[in-house]
């Protein structure tokens, strides 16, 4: 075999095992999400309610407003603490959202009060 | 034996189709960059990164020339020629991202890319005749059907069919060519 030979097999059997990582990487996304989706931060300026208040005020009402504005977040099982009154809450989710979102840094999201009347929209930041 | 189109499509998830691929191409690869490069280290790792990109590009691989995938790993190829002049060294992205770079543990290619590497490279084409480099730019490059072919170039959808797999039949013997005298 000469070397040009040699260097090939080479690339092939190096290419062939990339391969194999790269695929082996790709077939766990719904783990990968899960790991990105264990913390959201709710941020919601104090700027962008001037003159009115948010009307969920407490960490419950949060974590319950935010399946029923954003249809991907079901199930999720939020639960909320507060970092700001009314302005900043850290939100977990139980379960990781609908799969075919992967990345919800900076996203907005709406949230629907207890009395289904309206809604807010929240941006979202990890 | 399974086209170079069957060996993508189950190259998805099968990386060993995916080497069958390159065992049919490798050299001819080899042969296209080092007949450009003049350097041996420089056209393999040229080769190293056009195969990369080809795997991680596979899915968006169609077969506009009749099950072959020559034609689509020739303008990789090209493109990783065209990107290593653009940036004045030897491009690596690929290869990189797929962590194959510190693993193949080669000498490192010290020529810097140059205009010169461009030069006829796309010779292997304009050398075809007019017909059947339209033909196969149409069908090949812009993906046209045979039925667009045909219309574009005033001619049936059957001889614009038979003029394109010429042209991949001229192609292919000068690719060969070239690996000969790049050997």
């Amino acid at each position: 075999m000469d070397a040009t030979s040699t260097r090939l097999e080479r690339i092939a059997v190096e290419l062939e095992a990339a391969a194999r990582r790269d695929i082996a990487r790709r077939r766990s996304p719904r783990r990968r999400l899960a790991l990105v989706a264990v913390a959201l931060a709710i941020l919601a300026p104090a700027a962008a309610f001037a003159g009115e208040r948010l009307i969920s005020t407490t960490a419950a009402d949060v974590a319950e407003s935010m399946p029923a504005g954003t249809l991907s977040l079901a199930g999720t099982q939020p639960t909320c603490t507060v970092v700001t009154a009314d302005v900043e809450y850290h939100c977990t989710l139980a379960k990781a959202p609908a799969p075919e979102v992967s990345d919800w840094k900076g996203t907005v999201e709406p949230t629907v009060d207890a009395m289904k009347h309206g809604e807010r929209r929240l941006p979202l930041a990890r | 034996m399974r086209s170079d189109a069957e060996l993508l499509r189950a190259a998805r998830s099968d990386p060993a189709a995916f080497r069958e691929l390159y065992e049919r191409y490798a050299r001819q690869i080899h042969g296209f960059h080092l007949r450009r490069t003049r350097d041996a280290d420089a056209a393999h790792e040229l080769t190293a990164e056009t195969f990369a990109q080809a795997w991680l590009s596979r899915r968006r691989f169609r077969d506009r020339a009749s099950g072959s995938a020559g034609p689509w790993l020739i303008g990789i190829a090209r493109n990783v020629i065209a990107q290593s002049v653009r940036r004045r060294r030897i491009e690596t992205s690929a290869t990189a991202k797929l962590g194959m770079l510190e693993r193949l543990d080669e000498p490192g290619s010290t020529v810097e890319p140059d205009e010169r590497w461009l030069e006829g490279l796309d010779e292997a084409l304009a050398e075809l005749p007019t017909g059947e480099r339209r033909a196969l730019e149409l069908r090949v490059v812009d993906g046209l059907s045979y039925d667009d072919v045909a219309i574009a170039l005033a001619t049936t959808p059957g001889a614009a069919r038979v003029r394109v797999a010429r042209g991949l039949g001229r192609l292919r013997t000068r690719l060969i060519d070239d690996q000969r005298e790049a050997l």
